[in-house]
């Protein structure tokens, strides 16, 4: 079973390291980014002995870590009930159903400011009445550590790393990654992507269209200090984007590993002597019906000529408001930075 | 490295000048300054999954370590076995016995289960200062055994790393990595296993080492009774992503990206989860490393000796190092040696 598992686990996250133009960007291309947290927060439930073969998993997600927990949970045989919203859209429900796992839909729209409370009310619901054990992929410190494989492969093949640009969902990959490349490369820089709306970093909780990275709680693995800088995205922003990095590389990946790569991109172009490292944590499976639909793209209203190519610097995150934000973080505490006034100049360029 | 190849009388070919001498055999062994990197490392996959203990010594080529003399004793022959006294092996001076017992364990290795013998060790290695005085010692026993059998035999005899690893972890439980030539690759070295983890792809960068002791007052550390380290699931995560380093650095041969590897094993030595080993002043040390320009600091992770690398073509390298050296002076450290390494 042992071995089985590492090589399922390979299959779906082979763990390329992708050389990209210019010559000083890389990614990391996972693919199915979210079965390392998810294999090792299992594996570590195991040992620790708070799982045993007949435990049900219970876990609120709607996106990537129930693919995940569904991948790992199957291999080992245990029960696994996910909490989701709309944005788990039927081709999704229905993979996760053949995996084994329950789905569990809360009613609420995808893009509700508060569906993570909504999600995880209805887990703690649901726990009371069965007894059932969450894998808390928020605060789990198993979450980073899965990110050393990744760290260490990474190194492997781009060596060096100067600047690494990670989306922030639950903080695991970004500051998981962070971690173990800044144990050689205490200098590196951590640049930090988010969107409108999300709560990591300071900004108010709202309907957000982008899904995939952003939070509407704080989780506990997200380290504020490990950044120093934050870029806001929108929606047509990050679709835009996944065009253009399957149009200039070829890969065909989520609105997320586009963001990384516009973000990424743009860092390697101003710093030719930086090598820059992108994580790309999702393929395009689940958007082929949508963002790579021009006709879905096009009823909704996303159009390549209405998003920002540029980032505006802001001098506080309660004014990044729209199109492509960034902010020097400066690896400070959340608290730190909220504490600084806003500035009444509503934006500089660059 | 001298070679007596004397033939055992009666054999009938030609002997050199002491044509009745016993067969015996004369090697060396080199020291070392401690380890680039020294850590609990998970290898294999599925069911092969492990954690072994391994490292990456520091060699010090052009140093004297340790010199053996062994000369076989056909005319004493007996039953002996690998036990302290019972060896067959008079040893000199006779309180080495891990060289007494390594002795005992290579004739077996050929064959000679029979065959007696004298071993004397000469060492130049201070003892607890983590440079490798016992298994330099090991080592060259080892070898001067192989070649005093080369003489009795009057063949050739073939004695690979891979077997002196094995036999000196039998002679001491754990060895060092100085039975490997660190010309031409580096080993990550399973110190308690004897065996090699991974053969890296060329040696180490060239690098030049400022060395002191941060123990000489204390007498050194009795290495044997040192309790091993254990570190969190979290630093053998990192050791993982140290192996990656070190694959570039030698790569490479980027002697930046090896003070790095240094240095994060250092760091994992003083803040291992149980049983750290503290170097004293240890902050400061790294300070003297960011302001001399120094790649990384090396320490010895079961010893007292510690040192700051440079890289050796540093247009101001002299400069450097004499900077070095006040500051580690005032610092109350005696400085030792100063070095290239691994050629």
């Amino acid at each position: 079973m042992g071995h089985t598992l590492s090589d399922t686990i390979d299959a779906h996250a082979p763990l390329k390291i992708v050389s990209l133009r210019p010559e000083n960007l890389a990614a990391i291309d996972f693919r199915v980014m979210k079965v390392f947290p998810a294999f090792n927060i299992i594996e570590t439930g195991f040992r620790d002995g708070t799982f045993g073969p007949n435990t049900t998993i219970v876990e609120t997600s709607s996106g990537t870590m129930a693919l995940g927990l569904a991948i790992v949970c199957m291999q080992f045989s245990l029960k696994l009930h996910i909490f989701g919203d709309r944005a788990i859209e039927p081709p999704l429900k229905r993979t996760l159903e053949e995996l084994g796992a329950e789905v569990h839909l809360v009613e609420a729209t995808a893009s509700d400011a508060n569906v993570q409370q909504l999600r995880k009310r209805a887990l703690l619901d649901f726990m009371g009445r069965t007894g059932a054990t969450w894998s808390r992929q928020y605060d789990n410190l198993g979450n980073q550590l899965s990110y050393a494989r990744p760290a260490e492969e990474a190194i492997r093949h781009f060596g060096k790393i100067d600047v690494l640009v990670a989306t922030v969902g639950s903080g695991g990959s970004s500051c998981g990654l962070a971690r173990y490349c800044r144990a050689f490369f205490p200098e590196m820089k951590l640049i930090g992507i988010d969107t409108f709306g999300s709560v990591l970093f300071g900004q108010r909780a709202r309907r957000r269209d982008l899904r995939g990275l952003g939070n509407s709680i704080l989780p506990g693995n997200l380290f504020h200090e490990d950044f120093d800088e934050i870029h806001w995205l929108g929606a047509n922003e990050a679709y835009q984007a996944a065009h253009r990095l399957h149009r200039e590389t070829s890969l065909r990946r989520g609105p997320t590993s586009g963001a990384a790569y516009l973000v990424a991109k743009w860092y390697a172009e101003r710093f030719t002597k930086s090598k820059v490292l992108a994580v790309f944590p999702d393929d395009s499976n689940r958007y082929e019906h949508n963002v790579y639909d021009p006709t879905w793209m096009y009823a909704n209203g996303y159009q390549a000529a209405l998003a920002a190519t540029e980032p505006v610097l802001v001098r506080h995150p309660l004014h990044a408001d729209i199109g492509w934000c960034r902010f020097n973080w400066r690896r400070r505490p959340l608290t730190e930075v909220m504490g600084d006034q806003p500035s009444p100049n509503r934006g500089i360029h660059n | 490295m001298t070679e007596m190849l004397t033939r055992t009388p009666g054999d009938g070919r030609i002997t050199n000048s002491h044509a009745l001498a016993k067969p015996c055999g004369v090697a060396t062994c080199q020291p070392h300054f401690g380890e680039l990197l020294q850590g609990a490392f998970a290898i294999g996959k599925g069911a092969n999954h492990r954690t072994v203990r391994a490292l990456v010594s520091v060699h010090m080529p052009h140093a004297d370590g340790a010199e053996a003399r062994a000369t076989l004793e056909p005319s004493r022959m007996g039953k002996f076995v690998p036990q302290v006294g019972r060896t067959g092996i008079e040893v000199r001076p006779n309180h080495f016995y891990k060289c007494e017992l390594a002795a005992r364990l290579t004739l077996d290795a050929f064959g000679m289960h029979n065959m007696a013998a004298t071993l004397e060790v000469r060492t130049f290695v201070p003892e607890g200062a983590g440079m490798g005085s016992s298994t330099s010692g090991v080592v060259a026993s080892i070898r001067a055994i192989a070649k005093s059998v080369a003489a009795c035999r009057g063949s050739r005899v073939i004695m690979t790393p891979h077997l002196q690893a094995k036999l000196a972890v039998a002679a001491e439980h754990a060895s060092d990595s100085l039975m490997f030539d660190c010309t031409s690759s580096t080993v990550l070295f399973a110190h308690r296993v004897g065996r090699v983890v991974q053969f890296f792809n060329g040696p180490l960068p060239q690098m030049y080492i400022l060395g002191f002791d941060t123990g000489a007052a204390n007498g050194g550390i009795g290495t044997d009774r040192l309790p091993r380290a254990r570190y969190s699931r979290d630093q053998i995560a990192a050791f993982g992503c140290a192996l990656a380093v070190l694959e570039r650095a030698i790569a490479e041969q980027s002697v930046t990206l090896a003070g790095r590897v240094a240095t994060f094993s250092a760091i994992q030595s003083e803040t291992a989860l149980q049983n750290p080993l503290k170097k004293p002043k240890f902050d400061e040390l790294l300070r003297i490393k960011e302001d001399t320009g120094s790649a990384g600091i090396v320490v010895a992770h079961s010893g007292t000796v510690a040192g700051l690398i440079f890289d050796p073509n540093l247009a101001d390298l002299r400069s450097r190092l004499d900077e070095a050296k006040s500051a580690i002076g005032c610092l109350g450290f005696d400085i030792l040696c100063s070095f290239s390494t691994p050629y």
